[in-house]
């Protein structure tokens, strides 16, 4: 009688598979880099162990108030 | 007629194909392949995160393909397959699946054991709930694990336990599919991006399960 040879089916799904996991892996190591945008109020997004975590960071300039001298504006200064 | 040394040769070529040929591709893929391109795609193998990318992985792959053992067991059951698939085809496929899945979910774990945040130890993959990450959930994926075990090995000793109880003991395979897409939709840290996938098998699942039950009380 002629069996149906099923191996190769057996092979083919284990190689399918390590291979489907090795390219997975693959993509999810792409992914896993750190997104910078250069905007003023930035969502960022950073790694604590295996969770994600997401800040809200405001790059907005801080106002700088220039103070006088005092000593340069002093009479007996110059 | 087969001879002795036919069957002797018959298991030597089975030995290459079905341990050694896969065991050179994954040290060739592991070892070979990261040494060729350091820079290159699979670099991220030299990290100290690749347990931690392959346990994502191979979590996935395991979940497909046990999703697909269920479907394909459902679909079994049912007279659709039986008219285009011959049994011995469909039965192995079942069988391949289930115990490809078995594989993929103990290296799942054991990847584990290299992680370099969390120290998982032999016995928190093994004993469900005593793991340091969410062990509840984890804890789930275990037992699911072990119901997958112990219903793909039933196969072997059904002429022992008898055809019924074989079949009800069968039926336990949807606690594992279930415990696992659980396992996963609360564990997983991938969960936003793969919901489609669970909600997907599990919508699958559901119906041909309804379409087994109207077609079994309609054979009534």
């Amino acid at each position: 009688m002629n069996k149906l040879d099923t191996t190769p089916l057996q092979y083919a799904l284990i190689l399918g598979s390590m291979i489907a996991t090795l390219l997975g892996a693959e993509i999810i190591a792409q992914q896993d880099v750190s997104r910078l945008e250069p905007t003023i109020l930035l969502e960022v997004e950073y790694e604590n162990g295996h969770r994600w975590l997401i800040v809200e960071q405001n790059n907005a300039l801080v106002a700088q108030l220039t103070i006088p001298n005092p000593i340069a504006n002093s009479r007996s200064s110059g | 007629m087969t001879t002795y040394e036919q069957l002797e040769e018959e298991s030597a070529l089975t030995i290459l194909a079905r341990w050694i040929v896969p065991a050179v591709i994954f040290i060739f893929v592991w070892w070979i392949l990261p040494i060729l391109l350091p820079t290159q795609p699979f670099s991220w193998l030299l990290t100290d995160k690749a347990s931690w990318y392959l346990n994502r992985a191979s979590g996935l792959v395991g979940y497909f393909l046990l999703a697909l053992s269920t479907i394909w067991g459902l679909l079994l059951s049912t007279k659709l397959v039986k008219k285009v698939v011959p049994p011995v085809l469909s039965l192995a496929m079942h069988n391949y699946l289930s115990w490809t899945a078995i594989g993929f979910s103990v290296l799942h774990a054991v990847v584990l054991l290299f992680d370099s945040y969390y120290a998982y130890t032999v016995g928190n993959l093994l004993i469900p709930f005593t793991g340091p990450y969410k062990p509840g959930w984890i804890g789930a994926g275990i037992i699911g694990f072990y119901i997958m075990l112990v219903t793909s090995a039933s196969w072997y000793f059904r002429q022992h336990i008898g055809q019924k109880n074989w079949r009800r003991l069968h039926y336990l395979t949807f606690g594992a599919y279930g415990l696992t897409t659980f396992h996963g939709v609360m564990a997983g840290t991938d969960t936003s991006q793969l919901m489609p996938v669970y909600m997907g098998s599990a919508a699958v699942v559901i119906f041909l399960t309804m379409f087994r039950m109207i077609e079994a009380a309609s054979d009534l």
